[in-house]
């Protein structure tokens, strides 16, 4: 009897533990073939034929179309530098340098609909041929309430403060370097400023 | 001793419990999105998606049927099945970049090219499996064309034509280019013989 009763918990901890620790490695993106570049994540092999299946089993659970053979390049991002959640009810800065393409986008997205942000401006983000540069090449989207100087991404008052957001940063025809080795990349750093 | 067997037993049982999941969850919620995409349109014909920004306000939480959309590409599909006959696709290219890809039925990547591959801005891609392709090549009136031939390992699929938009302003022209891209059936030769 003790045996059966053994056995039992053995089993319903192996199922507890296996089960949590695929969901961590969903939930968190964690794959063999994925990159970090500061709070940025990219699967350069998800939809391949060659994904690994934690890449698989990540795009499978978000329900993201892939961008496979499409010689693109994608980045996401849901938490600032310091690691916290990108929240409606702060501001942030990306800001740096864009990593080499012939055009790169970046959208931010309510991470609850997964649609691009609403705003009456009609704007959820920036592409390369719409970013105000400064003389060095690099460049500074602000993503707040208030408006901002340069590149302003407006996050509209109606969204609860705690709405969780997301970011997306798509390079298209990107040279062969970048897109098979995207661990090189230097992408722009995500500072949060002042939260409500 | 007996202590350490139940640990290891357990660590072995979790191990396999955290495989299973991970190789289960692609084929049970696999491809949601290209789950949409089949059921979007009629077969055989380019078939537009919406503008990801159009939905009502920022405050309905419809979940998107295809998320994280990038609202500076204009997407189309169009379905097929090659058991109707060969399937061309013709059009016009109005933008800085596009794709084009083919996918099995589950959403498994098959081919792609982009805009490197075509020349004078125009898009004329034929799709055949083996059989149209050898039927085609003993065809002796088989028309001369310039579209790119691809052989198909399998006959249902879909295509998914994406068109890109650096400006706002360019969006118009981009989707006037996609709207008038055909996808079509060709009619099936018949192989000299049968």
């Amino acid at each position: 009897m003790l045996f059966y009763i053994q056995l039992a918990i053995a089993g319903a901890l192996a199922i507890a533990i296996g089960l949590g620790s695929a969901r961590y490695a969903i939930t968190q993106g964690i794959g063999f073939e994925s990159v970090k570049r500061g709070s940025w994540t990219s699967w350069p092999q998800a939809g391949g034929k060659d994904a690994d299946p934690y890449t698989r089993a990540v795009f499978a659970s978000n329900r993201e179309l892939p961008n496979a053979g499409e010689n693109v390049v994608v980045f996401s991002a849901s938490t600032d530098d310091g690691g916290d959640i990108l929240r409606a009810g702060c501001s942030y800065r990306i800001q740096g340098k864009a990593p080499p393409a012939q055009y790169w986008t970046l959208t931010a997205y309510r991470d609850e609909t997964r649609r691009p942000l609403r705003n009456k401006a009609g704007r959820a983000g920036f592409s390369s041929s719409e970013v105000l540069y400064r003389a060095d090449s690099s460049f500074e989207i602000t993503l707040s309430r208030q408006p901002a100087p340069e590149n302003w991404v407006p996050v509209s008052g109606d969204l609860p403060h705690d709405a969780a957001l997301r970011l997306f940063m798509r390079f298209y025809d990107t040279p062969v370097s970048f897109g098979r080795d995207a661990s090189t990349a230097e992408m722009p750093r995500i500072v949060r400023g002042a939260c409500l | 001793m007996r202590v350490l067997y139940w640990i290891v037993g357990t660590v072995m049982m979790a191990l396999l419990v955290h495989i299973v999941t991970i190789f289960w969850v692609p084929t049970m919620s696999a491809n949601q999105a290209f789950a949409v995409l089949n059921r979007i349109g009629a077969q055989g014909g380019l078939v537009m998606l919406p503008d990801p920004e159009a939905v009502p306000t920022d405050d309905d939480l419809g979940v998107e049927a295809i998320p994280y959309r990038d609202p500076y590409i204009t997407t189309a599909t169009c379905r097929f099945d090659l058991a109707r006959g060969p399937v061309v696709l013709r059009g016009r290219i109005a933008s800085p970049y596009w794709s084009f890809t083919i996918h099995r039925e589950n959403g498994a990547y098959h081919y792609g090219l982009t805009q490197s591959a075509i020349r004078e801005g125009r898009i004329h891609i034929e799709l055949r499996n083996a059989a149209q392709v050898r039927a085609r090549i003993l065809d002796p009136d088989a028309p001369i064309t310039d579209a790119i031939q691809v052989e198909m390992p399998f006959n249902k699929g879909l295509i998914l034509v994406k068109s890109l938009s650096p400006v706002a302003s360019q969006r118009e022209a981009v989707r006037t280019a996609m709207e008038e891209t055909t996808c079509r059936y060709l009619p099936n030769q018949a192989a000299p013989g049968s």
